[in-house]
């Protein structure tokens, strides 16, 4: 039966509604609250009715809602909440649990901000409810519970409630609908928490990720936030696992789209989420291609031609439109990803940039996106073909559009795009958008036109004037950093004082001078003043100071009282400008502002002291020479980094643009300091040159540092190496280990469900390459979904062995079917047994079982060598050889499962890939093999002793190098007792 | 990247639907959720349907939004990593209008007000977590029917 419909809240809204002026509403709105609180609040709140709770609370969430979220409702209103709670009518319920989500305020400690709340902690309460709901028997319950977990999912949440969210994701009986909202669940109680929890249950994970494979679209769609957080927080590796299955999913929503189900279909596409989603997945598990098989590569690249054809399609509903440029966009993300040559990425900024024409402001807004986002891929230098071609039509747009988002992303395009060649075109236009531009875009334009002119800049003066015409332009909108980096630059290159003191007056003198230029002013001129005497005299540079005193700001004055004293200084026979000096830093004494105040005081008594030798050398060292700037990190870039990747490249890049300056500085020696400007003795250490190169040391020791914070793959894959368990291996997998070191073909392993049968396979060009051919044959009637394998114990930083997993299983598996895969190995050198990596192997039994086998990879040194024919006379020659210059010998006696004969140790030795030595000696067997890796080769001479009839064998293994006969021996060791020991099971 | 917040506010400025998925620690208090609505209408008024994108870069979000009639629905992400996601949320906002227009049969700002309920019930179906959860118009509209036939 439909919830009835709550009157008196209709009744209410329309009463509200119909009330004509401002205060009439508040009156209703006072007296409804009190209202509610007189009944929240007597005695007969106990008999209030659910349908009467409900339509209380629901007015108050009315009032919060529409009328002003300001409202705060004083008064006890929380335990009602909690009755609603606990009710046992849905309607009610999910009320209840609507008025946490939007009444409550979480954003101080609840007890403080929940009024009236009778004792004890509010969240505990919630989330006692919540967990209950979560174990009750009725879904609809479980399901409230989850939404709310995924609402308000905090820390105190996920620490009670968290393993029972996953058990309603993991358990495969629970419905679809229980399934995405208890991932999405447990996604907001891993971000509350970290991801902690998860490194105490490893086993959860592969779980999470077996759920990719779902059939429901919705659970894979929520499924994929959650491995994507997993992912990136925990490593790739894991779920690298899972690129042949969203390859699949991916295939099957882009290639096979007439399948999907009508009610996944988006006006005629099939799920552009999902699509999208996986995208952004793949992207995000494949920071190279060596993660990914051959054949999902090739089926992701015919999804990409897929998409792009499909994009040529005429749409005509607006949305529709707009579903299918977003899957465009996504695919071509990926598909940079897919192919990383500079050619692919060039050809795919040409397509986009045929998308900046479009009449429709979204596609270009993200046409421009996307180009940052390419542009910042392509190598700079190539970048220069793209822009000589598009150049005009982006300022073209920058000029033209009203909208502030396509005009910044235009700016930053162009940023990316400049270049030595074009940087002053480029600035000269930017200038003329700047003059036509409000505050905000202003400050943004400067910063750019700044940072550029200092990377670009051709000569030293040429950045003076544009960096002095910009402050100009700009003026007030312009952010301090600009002009505090001009300063720095400046002071640091003696070359361009002169010029830029000359040039700085001129600014000044205009009628409509900028203060930003009196600031700047305040401090070159103040400080190099005598450079440019023969120019301005210093008179003449005091009375323009002391006039434009008047007309600038307190901070800019508190600066210029600095530069009246260097003048003073500098001024040292000058009398009547002295006295003109002490006279205006008198008047200032009584300022209004303390700060000048005090500061012309400071340097009335500086310069009155002056007179005493001590006062002369305090004045002295007071107003020596400013140091030469140290400080390497560019602000300017800095802030540019916020917005722009690009920028944020550089400066985690470790600053490639003060190397390139460094080394400029080096060539031309214009900027950055190499000398130092001071020659005083006691002023501070100047950057000398190793300074310099200290500091950028430091720099790209922090840069990396950063980097590998961000999840760069390499590093995570080794880091999860080491710090996830290692999980025990199947039991049962050493009969099969065992069996694969005497025959090449056999059962590998096999257990109720599954039977692996494995032939390995030597190269026959290459004696460093095997191959494992594995077939996995279901032995259940049921099918076996979400087949993957992967390798772990793996070592991917410097592998003595390489595997390559050839070709991948197919997924499903029909009853009774089989699959096959392959995984090739190449010997790059001398391994250890506990070295071979482990073959994993996942699926999804009949109806959700889900199960792991984890098996050593039969690898053996004995699979890389190759017989070699020996006569005895060489043999011998041989193991003396390598008695004399190794002078090892591994020797071990071993006890064997059946007696040993002639005939045995010759098939052994067969295994062994060793050829016998024809001898006719009674009681030994010499052979001898040849090892080799991708890098070298090693001979292997064996001696048997045999005790006819006998079941031990002795033996001794010579080999060239003291590792490969050591080897050997654990080899045969393991081999053997393994045999001794399964033998007698 | 999940969705930080949606609202949906009349052309006066006036809020008639708001779900914060609270993904922030602490979470926003409620006058700084009332800032905010004050502050997104400022700048959606200001801006102009032909000469504008769908698209603000605003602070620390990237809010996309569409005007429905007298409407506006607004969605907002992480500025931070949300790199080419702007037409799908767009699409995602078309999907939430078009279920309300069947479970109200042709919606109007009205149903928005006496209906609520019902709207917050929608909302639950196609979000969690800020992640869109569920994109089948069918799916929630029969989930939605199942809901009213509860009690």
């Amino acid at each position: 039966m439909p919830a009835a419909p709550m009157k008196g809240l209709h009744q209410f809204i329309s009463d509200l509604r119909g009330a004509t002026t401002k205060e009439d509403q508040d009156r209703r709105i006072a007296h409804e609250i009190h209202n509610i609180q007189t009944q929240f609040n007597s005695n007969h709140a106990k008999s209030l009715t659910g349908y009467q709770r409900k339509k209380y609370i629901a007015k108050l969430i009315y009032i919060y809602i529409n009328q002003s979220s300001n409202y705060s409702f004083e008064f006890n209103y929380i335990n009602q909440i909690l009755t609603l709670l606990s009710s046992s009518t849905y309607s009610e319920k999910s009320m209840g649990y609507l008025a946490i989500s939007l009444l409550i305020d979480f954003s101080e400690s609840s007890e403080s901000k929940v009024p009236g709340s009778t004792g004890g902690d509010f969240s505990t309460l919630i989330v006692n409810s919540v967990k209950k709901d979560l174990n009750s028997h009725d879904v609809n319950d479980n399901l409230l519970a989850l939404s709310c977990v995924a609402t308000l999912g905090n820390q105190t949440f996920s620490d009670v409630l968290i393993e029972d969210v996953f058990q309603i994701l993991r358990s495969p009986t629970s419905t679809p609908d229980l399934k995405k909202r208890s991932s999405l669940a447990f996604l907001k109680l891993l971000k509350a928490s970290g991801v902690d929890i998860l490194e105490s249950h490893p086993q959860w994970i592969p779980r999470i990720l077996t759920l990719l494979d779902d059939e429901n679209q919705a659970v894979v769609l929520s499924v994929i936030p959650l491995v994507e957080f997993i992912a990136a927080e925990m490593g790739l590796v894991q779920a690298q696992t899972m690129i042949p299955i969203l390859t699949n999913k991916l295939k099957f929503l882009i290639i096979e789209a007439h399948k999907v189900p009508q009610e996944y279909v988006f006006g005629g596409l099939s799920n552009p989420w999902l699509i999208i989603k996986i995208c952004k997945l793949l992207e995000l598990l494949l920071p190279d291609l060596s993660v990914i098989d051959q054949s999902s590569l090739r089926t992701l690249r015919e999804c990409v031609a897929r998409v792009i054809e499909i994009s040529q399609n005429k749409f005509k509903d607006y949305s529709v439109k707009n579903a299918a440029n977003a899957i465009l966009f996504g695919v071509i993300s990926l598909a940079n990803n897919l192919d990383p040559s500079t050619e692919a990425l060039i050809s795919s900024f040409e397509a986009i940039t045929g998308l900046l024409s479009s009449n429709d402001l979204n596609t270009r807004y993200l046409a421009l996106n996307s180009l940052i986002t390419l542009s910042c891929k392509i190598d700079s230098d190539k970048l220069q073909l793209v822009q000589e071609r598009h150049l005009l039509q982006i300022i073209q747009i920058v000029k033209e559009n009203h909208d502030i988002s396509i005009t910044r992303k235009s700016l930053d395009l162009i940023y990316i795009i400049t270049n030595v060649k074009s940087c002053e075109f480029i600035i000269s236009e930017l200038f003329k958008v700047l003059k036509r531009s409000d505050h905000t875009l202003r400050a943004e334009i400067a910063l750019k036109i700044s940072h550029l002119s200092e990377k670009y800049a051709t000569s030293a003066t040429w950045y003076v004037t544009t960096m002095l015409e910009l402050i100009d332009i700009a003026g007030p909108a312009l952010s301090d950093v600009i002009w505090e980096r001009v300063v720095q630059i400046v002071s640091n290159n003696e070359s361009l004082q002169k010029i830029t003191c000359v040039e700085l007056v001129k600014y000044i003198t205009k009628k409509n001078f900028q203060e930003t230029m009196v600031k700047i002013s305040a401090y070159l001129v103040g400080e190099f003043a005598p450079q440019i005497e023969d120019t301005v005299s210093l008179d003449s540079l005091f009375e323009l100071f002391s006039q434009l005193y008047y007309y600038v700001g307190n901070l800019t004055r508190a600066m210029l009282l600095t530069t009246f004293l260097k003048l003073y200084k500098h001024s040292k026979f000058s009398k009547p400008l002295k006295s003109k000096i002490i006279k205006l830093l008198r008047l200032e004494i009584n300022s209004p502002n303390s700060e000048l105040q005090q500061r012309s005081y400071e340097y009335l008594t500086l310069i009155s002291k002056s007179g005493t030798k001590e006062g002369e050398i305090l004045f002295e060292l007071v107003m020596d020479e400013m140091p030469v700037w140290e400080k390497e990190t560019n602000p300017i870039l800095l802030k540019l980094s916020k917005t722009n990747p690009r920028a944020k490249k550089e400066l985690t890049k470790g600053n490639d643009n003060l190397v390139d300056q460094q080394q400029q500085a080096i060539k031309e020696s214009q900027f950055i300091p190499t000398t130092s400007v001071s020659n005083s003795a006691n002023s501070p250490p100047s950057s000398s040159n190793g300074e310099l190169i200290k500091s950028m040391a430091q720099l790209n020791i922090q840069s990396t540092g950063r980097s590998s914070a961000n999840g760069s793959a390499a590093s995570n894959t080794t880091t999860s190496n080491t710090t996830t368990r290692e999980v025990p291996l199947t039991p049962n997998w050493e009969r099969g280990y065992h069996r694969l070191f005497e025959f090449n073909q056999g059962i590998f392993f096999e257990n109720s469900l599954i039977k692996i049968i494995l032939r390995t396979q030597k190269s026959s060009t290459k004696p460093e390459l095997i191959s494992l051919n594995f077939s996995l044959i279901s032995k259940i009637e049921q099918k076996i979904s979400s087949l993957i394998i992967g390798l772990s114990n793996y070592k991917t930083v410097q592998p003595p062995l390489l595997c390559d997993i050839a070709q991948i299983p197919e997924t499903d598996i029909a009853g009774f079917g089989k699959s096959s895969f392959r995984i090739d190995v190449a010997l790059r050198q001398i391994f250890e047994v506990s070295e071979t990596p482990n073959l994993k192997i996942q699926f999804k039994s009949g109806t959700g079982g889900f199960n792991t086998v984890l098996l050593k990879l039969p690898i053996f040194m004995k699979s890389f060598i190759a017989g070699t024919e020996l006569n005895f006379a060489m043999f011998l020659k041989r193991w003396k050889q390598i008695e004399e210059t190794l002078n090892h010998t591994s020797h071990i006696a071993l006890r064997s499962p059946a007696p040993v004969t002639f005939e045995y140790l010759a098939r052994l030795n067969e295994r062994l890939n060793c050829t016998i030595v024809p001898t006719n000696s009674e009681g030994f067997v010499f052979s001898a093999g040849i090892l080799k890796t991708s890098q070298e080769s090693f001979g292997v001479l064996l001696k048997w002793k045999v005790n006819a009839g006998a079941d031990d064998v002795e033996v001794w293994i010579r080999a060239t190098n003291v590792k490969v006969a050591e080897v050997t021996k654990l080899e045969l060791e393991a081999f053997f007792k393994g045999m001794v020991r399964l033998g007698s099971e | 990247m999940p969705l930080q917040f949606l609202l949906c506010m009349n052309l006066q400025g006036k809020p008639r639907l708001m779900k914060h998925f609270n993904l922030t620690t602490p979470p926003l208090s409620h006058s700084s959720k009332h800032q905010l609505q004050v502050e997104i209408y400022r700048l959606l008024s200001s801006r102009e349907h032909k000469q504008h994108s769908n698209f603000i870069e605003w602070k620390d979000l990237k809010i996309i939004y569409k005007r429905y009639a007298g409407l506006y629905f607004i969605c907002a992400i992480d500025l931070d990593g949300s790199q080419d996601e702007e037409l799908i949320y767009l699409s995602t906002i078309h999907l939430l209008v078009e279920i309300l227009d069947e479970v109200f049969e042709n919606v109007c700002e009205l149903d928005l007000i006496f209906g609520g309920e019902k709207c917050y019930a929608v909302i639950d179906e196609v979000f969690s977590a800020g992640e869109v959860m569920e994109c089948s118009k069918a799916k929630v509209l029969q989930r939605v029917k199942e809901i009213e036939l509860l009690d």
